[in-house]
């Protein structure tokens, strides 16, 4: 499984969950989801800076993970 | 010999007439060079705007006069007894159907008053210009660049400096200056010797009335993203020592968080109301994007200066007899601009982890698989929300707590009363701190 997490304040939030590595920069995203996630045995692949649909014209980091 | 006599008398009268006005700024100035230990500016003080907390319930005290009557006429009649009807006092109502959190948490108004210092030593230090009590900063730039990127400058409300509005009051001092040229020239005609005393005598008197109050400063200024460059210029006798006071709006980069309210936890008898009919309003509020909260955000304070050395004349207030040398100085120094408890919103959620990287919060998940972590603005907001949740759970262990039309989530898995028990930390903490 993949995990795209942004980081606000000190605190991880999974955005997003899949099965394959989709994810991209610049592409859209709900930012305000909150997936269940523990960064315990997961592996930080890239970072990349994705847009948040409640804010499109800013670039947001985020780290992608997987089991 | 007249003509030399003329001559002499000439120039002693229009050296007098130059001397005797005072509109000169100096009687002579050179550059001398750099000295950066002249002068020194620091952050005083500076103030942020508060952060608006929101009343978010309402009592018997914010009704209106008539209201209360008839708040109070209700009560009286619905709580026959003493007890329950003073009680029945201190009940909390439901705010606005609509009330959404309006704190703004990404824009800042910021006060910074800066304080300029010079150097007062009046002794004659090796190498270094002698000081006098007649010297001044004559110019100053202060800039102050922003350490962060996710922190900018967007407006500029006010720039001043003490002497911005003060009026000193008026002095007035008046000046002899005068001179006697005389020359004895012996003359000799048809053998009668003869002395010829020739003089002139040249005297001025001139008062002067100066104003001090007309003592002003150049105030000059601009502001960029994550510059602000405040410059001012002392015109004569003024010297620029001080405090300036520089109002600004701050900007955060902003990230997006749901918080949540949840209305109607206790019927008006104080009995808890079931999951399904609980009230939750949530609304997206800015918060800064800042991953890693920083105890302090800052910048670097950079002061320029030309320092203006009386080095002949200093006894005297007007400068127009000075002899003067101009130092230039240049200073940086790190200030301290935000502390954290001036920008990390204090939202609460519920769950474990308090004081630690890893925390755990509950989540509201929808029917839709939409899941979004259960925040809330306030602490008794969440303590409210947190009393209920464990009363309810504590009636129905094996149930799944929800509230209106959400699951409660902790993890992967739904909330129920067996994962409090088992988390002897579960409980309301703070979700940025």
């Amino acid at each position: 499984m993949y995990y795209l997490v942004i980081q606000t304040m000190g605190l991880k939030k999974c955005i997003d969950v899949s099965n394959e590595n989709v994810y991209e920069s610049e592409h859209l995203y709900d930012c305000l989801q909150s997936k269940p996630f523990d960064d315990e045995g997961k592996k930080a692949l890239s970072v990349i800076f994705i847009r948040c649909t409640s804010a499109p014209e800013f670039l947001r980091r985020a780290i992608i993970y997987s089991d | 010999m007249n003509k030399v006599f003329i001559v002499s008398a000439g120039f002693a009268i229009a050296f007098l007439i130059s001397c005797s006005t005072s509109l000169k700024r100096y009687r002579s100035a050179s550059q001398t060079g750099n000295d950066n230990t002249l002068a020194d500016a620091d952050l005083f003080s500076s103030r942020i705007s508060a952060t608006n907390s929101l009343q978010t319930k309402k009592t018997l005290l914010d009704l209106t006069a008539e209201a209360q009557a008839q708040f109070i006429r209700i009560m009286n009649t619905r709580y026959p007894d003493n007890g329950s009807f003073l009680n029945s006092l201190y009940f909390e109502f439901l705010p606005a159907a609509n009330d959404p959190v309006q704190t703004d948490y990404i824009k800042k108004d910021l006060r910074m008053v800066f304080s300029v210092s010079r150097k007062r030593g009046y002794h004659d230090s090796k190498g270094a210009p002698l000081l006098t009590e007649a010297d001044r900063l004559e110019y100053l730039k202060l800039t102050v660049v922003l350490d962060e990127p996710f922190v900018k400058f967007t407006g500029w409300n006010m720039y001043t400096t003490e002497y911005g509005s003060v009026e000193i009051g008026d002095v007035s001092f008046s000046k002899s200056l005068g001179t006697d040229l005389s020359a004895s020239i012996p003359v000799k005609i048809n053998s009668i010797k003869s002395d010829l005393s020739p003089s002139v005598n040249a005297a001025i008197s001139r008062k002067e009335d100066q104003q001090v109050k007309y003592r002003y400063i150049k105030l000059n200024g601009k502001l960029n993203d994550t510059v602000l460059v405040m410059e001012e210029e002392g015109t004569r006798e003024t010297d620029l020592t001080g405090n300036i006071i520089a109002d600004v709006s701050i900007r955060f980069r902003s990230a997006q968080e749901y918080v949540t309210r949840i209305y109607n936890l206790y019927d008006s008898a104080g009995k808890i109301t079931p999951p399904g009919k609980l009230i939750l309003k949530s609304s997206i509020v800015e918060i800064p994007d800042v991953e890693f909260p920083q105890k302090e955000i800052g910048a670097k304070l950079i002061l320029d200066y030309v320092y203006r050395n009386v080095t002949g004349g200093s006894k005297t207030f007007p400068e127009w007899d000075d002899r003067i040398k101009y130092y230039t100085g240049h200073r940086e120094k790190h200030i301290s601009l935000l502390r954290d408890a001036d920008y990390v919103p204090a939202f609460f959620g519920i769950g474990t982890g308090q004081g630690t990287a890893k925390k755990e919060l509950v989540s509201l998940a929808g029917r839709d698989g939409s899941s979004y972590r259960l925040m809330f603005a306030s602490y008794s907001e969440a303590a409210d929300f947190c009393k209920w949740l464990k009363e309810w759970l504590a009636g129905n262990e094996d149930k799944q707590a929800s509230a209106g039309i959400y699951i409660l989530k902790f993890g992967n898995a739904p909330l129920t009363g067996k994962i409090i028990e088992s988390n002897r930390l579960f409980g309301v903490i703070p979700c940025f701190w």
